[in-house]
């Protein structure tokens, strides 16, 4: 068994801790003020409230997070930044420093486990605006136009570092380990709670003389499960078969 | 004027310098018709672009240039006109996802930039410049085009932008750039884009595979391994990425959709007043050369003819002098006349810079709110990242 000892702070340690209880405390002071602004002018949904509550909530954790490692290497906190006090006072796990008993490889878990949980949130966030910003739409009515602004449909790629089969060099016959939309777009649907739908075609009938353009989205939108991207590539595909009519 | 006069006199205009002082200067005719590929291109080969939200430029300094144009409107138009190249690129089948980004943002694998040179309603004046994520330039043209009523007119019945064949060409001159890249260039460029953001976003974990020349040119220096899970994270990043930037693009599309009929319906109007304008000028301009004349030629013979001519003509040479001080009085009246036009294009100015001044603050409010939150979402995650990286290698955590 590893045991892991607290060393003292050090002067870069020091400054690292600090850093990070100013970075975490200002975080938290500017999305209060934000959900305080939002709440008073009454512009957020029960659901969009929740989720920004605990979002205020789970910032607050990690400033108290910061204070307890700060007090762990007896730093003393500067006067211009202010940590926590409620939940100091609770007993229990508080007691054992369960971060100086974890392992590397549970610390990373852990961690990791931390991002997932943000990139879910973020989804979920995105995902909202997403709805406001349709529902805008609609409530002007449109005004026609040729189609909008970004959508991934045009046979789009999303997201992906291009990594290497190896790490020696960029030489030509590297395999590409893209990390493209398909996995991701699948993992983004499990994060965010979204559900695969059964595939649909548009209630229009589909013209299988289709030009290029309007093939790549057929195609697109026929193979996507996640159903507000194949919502979104079938809209485009209409769009765009009318813009050509 | 028509068209083909129009377009004539600008080339003249344009090629006597060559190129202006902004970069290869390109008079677009209005036949342009956007170019698609022959056949499908491999999502392999699909280059994603960014196009940047234009830098208004500056208003002429001649006052009756820039009468009813203000900043407010180039404001506007900053944020429509990419809107209009993006659905004129996304329809060619060249290209992955066009989207539409804020000025300065990183990691587009294509960059478009455009400046506002001049926009009246009647000429639009575009400096474009685009560049792939290595670096590399590949060209900043200035593009210009002249448009009559009667295109408008035409636009108005086709329900297409009647700039439309200035935005073609540009779309063109991207293609043909694009086509200038190898397979192994293009693969190239994805990977510095990618590798760029994962540094921006994890420099401890990816400072080693980029470097970066003094002329700001990118070049790999190594790749990550396939299965190193700080790619995977980073990879999940940049998919989030992708999405806060498409939902900006729906902010982006609705003020592109709400602003387009009283858009459209401005610089038409403006066009509309600027040619009575210009035929009312004409019109006075005439009537003081033909009352001047009128009036010369009494006093030519008041002054040259003979006794017998002046006594002959006496009644005709007080009807030339009349008759020529009516017509200068006319063509004074008409200067006045002027006046009533030049008050309706600053006022159709005013009021269409009060319509588009609330809908530009919405899209701007709506875009700081959300990359404002998303700001503050990256630093946790620049975080996460650094603590996951210092974790699994042992490494200390650098500090900013």
């Amino acid at each position: 068994m590893i045991l892991l000892f607290t060393c003292p702070a050090g002067a870069g340690q020091e400054a690292l801790l600090l850093d990070r209880l100013r970075v975490d405390s200002e975080s938290l002071r500017s999305a209060e003020q934000d959900f305080q602004r939002h709440q008073g002018r009454g512009n957020m949904g029960a659901a969009e409230s929740r989720d920004y509550a605990t979002y205020v909530d789970r910032l607050r954790q990690r400033v108290v997070r910061d204070c307890v490692a700060l007090a762990a290497v007896e730093i003393a906190i500067p006067a211009d930044l202010e940590c926590p006090q409620q939940p100091f006072s609770s007993a229990g796990p508080a007691a054992i420093d369960q971060q100086a008993e974890q392992t590397d490889a549970e610390r990373a878990a852990a961690l990791d486990a931390e991002l997932s949980t943000g990139l879910g949130t973020f989804d979920e966030k995105l995902l909202r605006e997403q709805e406001r910003v349709k529902a805008a739409r609609q409530n002007t009515g449109g005004g026609g136009g040729q189609g909008g602004a970004g959508s991934t449909a045009e046979g789009g790629r999303s997201g992906g570092l291009a990594g290497s089969g190896d790490t020696n060099g960029a030489g030509e016959s590297q395999q590409d380990g893209a990390l493209s939309a398909p996995p991701s777009t699948s993992e983004n649907a499990k994060s965010s709670g979204r559900q695969t739908a059964v595939k649909e075609r548009p209630t229009e009938s589909v013209d299988e003389n289709d030009d290029v353009v309007a093939r790549q989205l057929r195609e697109a939108a026929e193979k996507e499960a996640d159903p507000e991207l194949r919502k979104k590539l079938w809209e485009e595909y209409r769009k765009y078969k009318q813009g050509t009519r | 004027m028509s068209m083909l006069w129009r377009n004539l006199l600008l080339v003249s205009f344009i090629l006597p310098g060559g190129c202006s002082t902004t970069g290869p200067h390109r008079a677009v005719d209005n036949g342009v018709q956007v170019e698609k590929p022959v056949g499908e291109i491999s999502e392999s080969q699909l280059l994603d672009v960014w196009i940047e939200l234009f830098d208004p430029g500056e208003l002429q300094k001649d006052e009756d240039e820039s009468k009813g144009l203000s900043m407010d409107i180039r404001k506007a138009e900053a944020r429509y006109l990419p809107v209009l190249l993006h659905n004129t690129m996304e329809k060619t089948g060249y290209w992955g996802a066009v989207r539409v980004v804020p000025r300065d943002t990183e990691g587009g694998e294509v960059l478009v930039q455009g400046v506002i040179l001049a926009s009246d309603g009647e000429r639009l004046e575009l400096k474009i410049t685009a560049l792939d994520a290595s670096g590399r330039e590949w060209f900043s043209n200035t593009y210009a085009a002249e448009v009559s009523l009667q295109a408008y007119q035409d636009a108005e019945a086709s329900g297409k932008e009647v700039f439309q064949p200035l935005f073609n060409a540009i779309a063109n001159d991207l293609a043909a750039s694009r086509a200038t890249l190898t397979a192994d260039d293009i693969q190239t460029v994805r990977r510095i884009a990618g590798l760029r953001f994962a540094t921006d976003l994890a420099p401890d974990a990816f400072s080693g595979y980029l470097q970066r020349s003094d002329d700001g040119q990118f070049t790999i220096v190594r790749l990550p391994a396939k299965d190193d899970p700080m790619v995977r994270r980073v990879s999940a990043i940049r998919e989030r990425d992708f999405l806060l930037i498409d939902t900006l693009n729906g902010h982006f599309d609705n003020f592109y959709r709400n602003m387009q009929r009283p858009y459209v319906q401005w610089r038409k109007a403006r066009l509309e007043e600027l040619e009575s304008l210009r035929a009312i000028e004409r019109d006075a301009r005439n009537r003081k050369l033909i009352g001047a004349a009128a009036i010369v030629g009494a006093i030519a013979i008041e002054v040259l003819g003979g006794n017998s001519t002046r006594a002959a003509t006496g009644s005709l040479r007080n009807v030339m002098l009349v008759g020529g001080a009516y017509a200068i009085k006319s063509g004074f009246d008409k200067d006045s006349e002027t006046m009533i036009n030049r008050d309706a294009i600053k006022e159709l100015g005013d009021s269409f810079s009060a319509e588009s001044k609330p809908l530009v603050v919405e899209v701007e409010g709506e875009s700081h709110k959300l990359t404002g939150s998303a700001e503050q979402q990256y630093a946790e995650w620049r975080t996460l990242l650094k603590q996951i990286y210092a974790t699994e290698t042992g490494l200390p955590e650098t500090v900013n």
